[in-house]
C-alpha cells in the first residue's frame, strides 16, 4: 500500500492512498480522481465526436472501474494514473460508439451478473443465470430501500468490496465476524421482505 | 435462506476446491438451493449497481459544478436597481442572438470554424515514451505543419496499418490547404477495413465543405448524411451541420 512508484505523481499516490482506505478517506479519493481529470469528457467529445451527456457517461464508468481496480490492488501502476485512465475511458467511448452502431444499447431491466458468475461451472451457471434473470429488480430495489439504514449501509459497503474486517474498522463493529453475522441477517431479512410480495 | 454463510463463502472465493465443486453440484440437483444462490447473486449484484449509480450522481454534481461543464458561466452580481435596464439587456441580446442564429452560414465557414475550435491541438500521450506519431503532434500543435506532415506522411508509408497515421497527415494537410492530399489521406482511412471508429468520410465532407470548388457542397451533404445514417464517428456534428446546409 502507497508504494513510492516513479510513473506517478505525488498527487496521484495521495488518491491510490486514500483509495485504498477502509475509511472515508476512499469518498475523498474517488472525487479526487474523478475531478482531477473530468477534462477528459470533452477531450472525449472532440476525439469520437459524441455528446457530452455521453462522454459523462464513459468518464464517470471508466473513473468506476478503476477505483475499482485500484482498492483490490490490480492497478498494478505501469503507467501514470492519467495515461491508465484515459486508456480505459478511450475504450469506454469505443464501447459506446460500437454499441450505438449496431444498435445494442437498449435498456434492460436486468443486472449484469457476469463477474459473480464467472465462477461457477457452465451447468450451475446456465441455472444461476436463468433465475437471475426471471427475478422483480425493481421489487428488489425496492426491498433494498424497505431494509433500513444500517442494512443498507452494511451491503452496499460488502458489495462495492470492502472485506468485513474493513467494515468493522470503518463502521466501529466489534470484530469481522460480528459484520458477516449482521451482513448475513441483513441478507435473511432483504429476501424475507422480498417473498412477502 | 437454506445456508446463506455457505453461498457467502462461495462467493467471495473463501471455499477450498473440493467444497467448490459440491456446491456447484447441488446448485445442479437441488433447485431450492440453486434458488437461494440465484437471490443472493440477484441482490448483491443490485446493491452494487445502486451504489454505482449514487457515486454517479455525486460525479454528475462534481462536474456540474467544474469549470469544464460547457453550461458554466461567470455569473454577475444581481443588479437590482436596474431591473429595466437588466429587462432591455436581455431583449437586445436575444433579438442579437437570434439574428446571429438564424443567420444562413455557409458551409466553408462551418468547416473553418470546426478547423478552428477542434482541429488546432492533437492529443499528446502524457507517458514516458517518446516516438514519431507524439513528435508529429507536437509539431503540429506548435503550427510547425510541414514538418508534422513530413512525420505522419513517413509513418504512413512505413506502415500502411498506421490509420492514426493517415489521419494525422490528412488534418495536417487540410490544415494547409492542401485538400488534394487531405482528401486522398481521408479517402484511404475510409476505406481501411475493420476500425471501429473511422473519421474518414466525416473529414472528407470537411475538407470538401472547406475547399468549397463547385459541387463540393453536394458532395459532402452527401457524405454527412451517409455518416449520419450509417452512425459513424463525426455523427452528431453532420446532424447539426445538415439543418444548415
Amino acid at each position: 500500500m502507497g508504494n513510492a512508484n516513479s510513473y506517478y505523481s505525488q498527487a496521484d499516490q495521495q488518491i491510490i492512498d486514500n483509495l485504498r482506505q477502509p475509511d472515508g478517506s476512499r469518498r475523498k479519493g474517488e472525487d479526487e480522481l474523478f475531478s482531477v481529470y473530468a477534462y477528459f469528457i470533452q477531450e472525449g467529445v472532440r476525439k469520437y465526436k459524441i455528446t457530452e451527456e455521453d462522454a459523462f457517461d464513459a468518464y464517470s464508468d471508466s473513473v468506476l472501474a478503476a477505483i475499482e481496480k485500484i482498492a483490490n490492488g490490480s492497478f498494478e501502476g505501469r503507467s501514470s494514473l492519467k495515461t491508465w485512465l484515459f486508456q480505459i475511458f478511450q475504450n469506454k467511448c469505443v464501447d459506446l460508439l460500437r454499441k450505438k452502431t449496431t444498435n445494442k444499447n437498449s435498456i434492460h431491466n436486468t443486472v449484469s451478473v457476469g463477474d459473480m458468475l464467472f465462477q461457477l461451472s457452465d451447468g450451475a451457471k446456465s441455472i444461476v443465470q436463468q433465475l437471475v434473470d426471471k427475478a422483480d429488480i425493481n421489487l428488489l430495489r425496492q426491498r433494498i430501500e424497505a431494509l433500513g439504514e444500517k442494512c443498507r449501509e452494511l451491503l452496499l459497503l460488502s458489495a462495492d468490496g470492502f472485506s468485513d474486517k474493513e467494515i468493522a474498522a470503518r463502521q466501529q463493529y466489534k470484530s469481522a465476524d460480528v459484520v458477516k453475522t449482521s451482513r448475513l441477517r441483513c441478507l435473511d431479512k432483504l429476501r424475507q421482505l422480498y417473498k412477502q410480495a | 435462506m437454506t445456508d446463506p454463510e455457505y453461498i457467502d463463502s462461495f462467493f467471495k472465493k473463501e471455499l477450498p476446491a473440493e467444497a467448490t465443486r459440491q456446491f456447484e453440484q447441488r446448485i445442479e440437483s437441488d433447485p431450492a438451493f440453486a434458488e437461494d444462490a440465484a437471490f443472493y447473486v440477484s441482490a448483491m449484484q443490485t446493491i452494487k449497481e445502486q451504489s454505482t449509480e449514487q457515486k454517479k450522481q455525486r460525479f454528475r454534481e462534481i462536474y456540474n459544478e467544474s469549470k469544464y461543464h460547457h453550461n458554466n458561466v461567470i455569473r454577475m452580481p444581481q443588479t437590482r436597481w436596474w431591473p429595466k435596464l437588466a429587462v432591455a439587456a436581455v431583449i437586445a441580446f436575444l433579438l442579437v442572438g437570434s439574428y446571429w442564429y438564424l443567420k444562413p452560414v455557409s458551409p466553408s465557414q462551418l468547416a473553418t470554424t470546426y478547423l478552428k475550435e477542434e482541429l488546432t491541438q492533437l492529443q499528446v500521450e502524457m507517458d514516458n515514451r517518446e516516438d514519431s506519431m507524439k513528435t508529429g503532434s507536437r509539431l503540429y500543435n506548435q503550427k510547425e505543419y510541414s514538418a508534422s506532415l513530413k512525420v505522419f506522411e513517413n509513418l504512413a508509408q512505413s506502415d500502411s496499418s498506421n490509420t492514426e497515421a493517415k489521419e494525422f497527415a490528412g488534418i495536417v494537410s487540410l490544415q494547409m490547404e492542401q485538400y488534394d492530399k487531405a482528401l486522398k489521406y481521408f479517402e484511404a482511412l475510409e476505406n481501411y477495413p475493420g476500425l471501429q471508429i473511422n473519421p474518414g468520410k466525416f473529414y472528407k465532407a470537411v475538407t470538401l465543405m472547406k475547399r468549397n470548388h463547385p459541387g463540393d457542397n453536394a458532395l459532402a451533404k452527401q457524405l454527412l448524411t451517409e455518416v449520419d445514417r450509417q452512425g459513424l464517428a463525426g455523427k452528431e456534428k453532420a446532424k447539426e451541420w445538415l439543418k444548415k446546409f
